[in-house]
């Protein structure tokens, strides 16, 4: 999942929502919380000054009675007093004893305080301050924060449920808007897919919407439309010459073969019309090939779609070849596993092997052995033939699968260029591909068909 | 022979009726469906030559109305279109052989004078034995003799030299030993067959005095004792 735009697109749009909640939850929290905090603390230092400022103005006597009045004042509910000498002696106040491990000037945090409030002796949390009066005397000052606990704790629930409800959210908003931009890449990708397999009409459906994907789709649709344009030109013109030639070239065909026919014709013209009869029966070689190349890529031979044994056809096509690779002294070897059946142009996957072995002999000239192995792969069969010869150099390798293209090394041996544009073709046709290797040395070419 | 051509484009039936007339043989031609069809049907013809898409009447149906009929005239369909299922279909329709354009004169003539050999009763027959002259196949024991001595064929030797004995005097082209030994409708670009046949020639012609199996320049190769 996180490796489709989807999944990562889905995880990151809920990681940044549900982060932005969080951090916002967290700083909320944290604001209250020490907010609630300091405001007890400084209660409890307001009131020790305001004691303080007593002590200064009438001593002991008055900071006891300003005490005592205060702890039964309903103004000053909440605070707790202790003076004390030595640390020990209780002078005034509601607290019992002068807290353990509390210095004689400091502020503490949260500390639980007994305090006698109208008989009874209550324990409380407390924030308490302290100051030394003077050698003797100290004087404490508690302000009741038993409410802050619970006040946390509903803080805490309350970010709890928020952080959980904006990570459902977030979680929800990623996948679907994710759904939402993924869909229209799927939509896209489901036509340039459905347009590779021979559906060429397709086209990417463009929404109400008019945003960025409609543009996109408008921009696609166009180049589509302009490239089965110029296809259908290119194919046009290719089909118009290729019949316009055709005729003419076969009705020479036949005068040739008429004039070798006759006895009257003499040598010297004999060796000119077998010539001109070879040139004729090439030049109809190639526009017989690629008027074959352009039916196969208007591609309307799904029909002929058969149960084929690719196994048969292999060792067909390896005894048709055998005696002529025997002659230009190759060993060709077959390899091939039973009952390789796939759904396929039995007429059309013959040619295909027949034109890959055909190369292997014609420019694998020199190397001892060509090698055909077929085997079944996932979906479909895989027919690879291996020779020893001298190769093809890697940035060559995709030119010659198109059409008439002869590489200058085999300039000197007969052939249309067109050989490999079929297997191609074919390939494509069976929703497969030709893959052109190094078979060090040499060439393995790898002709896989689905089906 | 007796031909009937139909065929709409006027430069192929012209080459093709000069060329079969040049032959030795009568021609008839046609240049729609319909016209074919009433030729066809009252003519006594020992072939036909029949175009794939004509004016009037398309060939395939030509055939299937001839074929309801009770005409059984061996018929050669030529067509431009080089598919697998127009093949099938113009056999299906009672074609009996399919010639795609362009083709060879010889190529044409050679499958014409098969086929009329063939419904005369000739070249498919039960034989278990086929002779000429002092060669022998047994195609049940598939075992070939000539004169006193065994020669020893591989299987796709055997079935050339069964294509060729069938049709014995009768010249057969690469593209019919394709056809008919391997069951493939594509021009394999390279001599393939006449490796095939020049191994065939050596077993069975080696040393003997008259050979049999003999090429014929730009059409094929023909077994005849002459």
């Amino acid at each position: 999942m996180l490796r489709s735009i989807r999944g990562r697109l889905a995880v990151a749009t809920a990681a940044l929502v549900a982060g932005t909640a969080a951090l916002t939850i967290a700083v909320v929290y944290a604001v209250t919380v020490s907010r609630v905090q300091q405001a007890n603390q400084a209660a409890a230092h307001d009131e020790l000054e305001s004691l303080l400022s007593t002590w200064r103005a009438g001593g002991l006597e008055a900071l006891a009675g300003d005490v005592g009045r205060r702890e039964h004042d309903p103004a000053s509910q909440g605070f707790a007093y202790l003076v004390v000498e030595e640390l020990s002696m209780r002078v005034a106040g509601n607290i019992p004893a002068w807290p353990e491990g509390m210095p004689e000037e400091a502020r503490s945090e949260l500390v639980p305080l007994e305090v006698e409030r109208s008989d009874v002796v209550l324990v409380r949390a407390h924030r308490l301050e302290s100051v030394r009066l003077d050698a003797k005397r100290s004087l404490l000052v508690g302000r009741d924060s038993s409410g802050e606990a619970p006040l946390v704790a509903a803080l805490q629930l309350a970010a709890l449920g928020a952080l959980s409800f904006s990570l459902l959210l977030a979680i929800g908003a990623g996948l679907t808007i994710s759904r939402r931009l993924v869909n229209r890449v799927e939509d896209m990708r489901g036509t340039i897919a459905a347009i590779r397999s021979g559906r060429k009409d397709g086209r990417v459906a463009v929404t109400t919407a008019s945003d960025e994907f409609d543009d996109l789709a408008g921009q696609f649709n166009g180049l589509l439309d302009e490239n089965d344009r110029l296809v259908a030109q290119v194919r046009g013109v290719t089909n118009d010459i290729a019949h316009d030639l055709r005729t003419p070239l076969q009705r020479m065909q036949g005068r040739l073969e008429a004039a070798l026919g006759a006895p009257s014709t003499p040598p010297d013209a004999r060796r000119v019309l077998e010539g001109l009869a070879t040139d004729t029966e090439r030049l109809l070689d190639t526009f017989n090939g690629l008027l074959q190349l352009v039916s196969l890529e208007g591609s309307e031979l799904r029909r002929t779609m058969a149960p084929v044994d690719v196994e048969a056809v292999v060792r067909e096509v390896t005894d048709l070849y055998a005696p002529l690779a025997e002659e230009a002294g190759i060993v060709l070897h077959a390899s091939v596993s039973n009952g390789l059946g796939i759904t396929a142009d039995r007429q059309l996957v013959a040619q295909a092997i027949a034109n890959l072995v055909d190369n292997a002999i014609k420019y694998g000239a020199g190397g001892g052995a060509i090698e055909v192995e077929a085997r079944r792969t996932e979906g479909g069969a895989e027919i690879v033939v291996a020779d020893r010869g001298p190769g093809i150099p890697p940035d060559a390798r995709e030119r010659v699968l198109g059409r008439l293209v002869r590489l200058d090394a085999s300039r000197g041996i007969p052939g249309t260029g067109l050989g490999l544009s079929l297997v191609a073709a074919v390939a494509r046709l069976h929703g497969g591909s030709i893959q052109l290797e190094d078979h060090r040395p040499g060439l393995r070419a790898v002709l896989r068909l689905r089906g | 022979m007796k031909i009937l051509l139909i065929e709409d484009d006027a430069v192929t039936a012209e080459y093709v009726s000069g060329a079969l007339a040049q032959a030795g043989h009568r021609i008839d031609h046609a240049d729609d469906g319909l016209r074919g069809l009433n030729l066809a049907m009252t003519g006594a013809y020992d072939a036909l030559v029949v175009d794939r898409l004509l004016p009037s009447l398309d060939g395939l149906s030509v055939i299937e109305t001839l074929r309801k009929a009770g005409r059984d005239t061996p018929v050669l369909i030529l067509s431009a279109l080089d598919a697998v299922s127009e093949r099938v279909q113009g056999l299906r329709a009672g074609g009996d052989d399919y010639l795609t354009k362009p083709f060879a004169f010889a190529e044409l003539l050679a499958r014409l004078e098969v086929l009329v050999h063939r419904r005369r009763g000739g070249g498919t027959g039960p034989a278990t034995v086929l002779r000429v002259a002092d060669l022998e196949l047994d195609l049940l024991a598939r075992r070939v003799r000539r004169g006193g001595r065994d020669i020893e064929l591989k299987t796709r030797e055997l079935q050339i030299l069964e294509v060729l004995m069938r049709n014995a005097g009768r010249v057969v082209t690469r593209t019919m030993l394709l056809e008919s030994v391997w069951d493939f409708h594509f021009d394999p670009k390279t001599n393939v067959i006449d490796v095939h046949v020049s191994r065939l020639r050596q077993r069975i012609d080696k040393g003997e005095e008259r050979p049999l199996i003999h090429t014929v320049r730009g059409a094929g190769y023909v077994l005849r004792a002459d």
